[in-house]
């Protein structure tokens, strides 16, 4: 006997997706219909296979452990990073402090000894501002 | 860690790991490799629980993640194909109606086959469909196709599995 309904409308009763009325109507079918039994029957056998069967593994305090391992490599980096840039900065200013001292030496080493005059060339040399007191050269 | 997010991941983790672990075996067949991906899984969860935006349930955007990674890793992996077939007697089940008893022992070395020669994809859209009872729209979601397309794989699938266990077809 042949009907109109089809292998589609089988897993749709078996998933229930169908409306209400339909599917009273098509329960109804299944009665008269060998085909569509047949069709409901192993489609519901088919829905009933579990393709897995299996205990998953506890992989949670590992997850804990990356993510804590992450984290501190994090933190690592941003104090190596503070370090680096604070020993920078006293390099700097080292430097700095050095170039200062060296112009000065320079100043120093300009005075003519044998008339016992200096070249001047204290003039040249620019002062730190911070050096630049009330009693400092220039304004004696 | 926060004590929030730690919670909340806890509680996460309860839910949904055996359902994210059953969807990653199902396409890797694996279960050291499963077990790796799994934790990259969890560990991505966890990183990104505060990007979470509620637009989906968890379990769509954990399983979205899970597919995500599994692919990944089988494309850098470059497997294509299962590494480890399983015992296949211990890897599926159904409950029983007397008429599923029948069929079950005319069709059990069948079913044993017919799982064996399922691709990675069409073996997750089985998991998903039938062991994890999920729904097409989060189906569609976590595999990013129409609810149409998940339909139409979901049917020929099962029509496919119905020839070959009930119809003799050649595998």
């Amino acid at each position: 006997m042949s009907c109109n309904y089809t292998e589609l409308d089988a897993q749709r009763f078996i998933d229930h997706t169908m409306d209400l009325e339909e599917e009273i109507l098509y329960a109804q079918h299944l009665k008269d219909c060998e085909q569509c039994r047949e069709f409901v029957e192993e489609y519901t056998f088919i829905s009933k296979i579990m393709i897995i069967d299996v205990q998953p593994p506890n992989v949670k305090e590992k997850v804990y452990r990356r993510v804590n391992r992450a984290r501190n490599v994090a933190v690592l980096l941003v104090i190596s990073m503070i370090l680096s840039m604070a020993l920078m900065g006293s390099h700097l200013i080292l430097q700095y402090n050095t170039l200062e001292a060296n112009q000065i030496l320079q100043a120093l080493s300009n005075t003519d000894n044998s008339t016992g005059q200096d070249s001047n060339n204290f003039a040249e040399v620019k002062v730190p501002e911070y050096m630049e007191t009330s009693y400092s050269y220039g304004k004696w | 860690m926060s004590r929030k997010k730690k919670d909340l991941f806890e509680e996460l983790y309860q839910k949904y790991s055996n359902k994210v672990y059953r969807l990653i075996y199902s396409i890797t067949k694996d279960r050291d490799i499963s077990q790796d991906i799994m934790q990259e899984v969890f560990i991505k969860v966890y990183k990104n629980l505060n990007k979470f935006r509620g637009e989906s349930s968890y379990l769509t955007w954990i399983s979205r993640i899970a597919v995500n990674t599994t692919y990944t890793y089988l494309k850098k992996s470059k497997r294509t194909r299962y590494v480890e077939i399983q015992d296949h007697e211990n890897m599926f089940s159904y409950s029983e109606t007397p008429e599923t008893s029948l069929k079950r022992k005319l069709t059990n070395d069948r079913i044993k086959e017919v799982l064996k020669e399922l691709s990675p994809e069409e073996s997750l859209l089985l998991t998903m469909v039938n062991d994890e009872k999920m729904n097409y729209e989060d189906i569609s979601k976590i595999l990013k196709i129409p609810v149409g397309t998940v339909k139409s794989r979901v049917f020929n699938l099962r029509k496919k599995l119905r020839n070959k266990i009930f119809g003799g077809e050649e595998l």
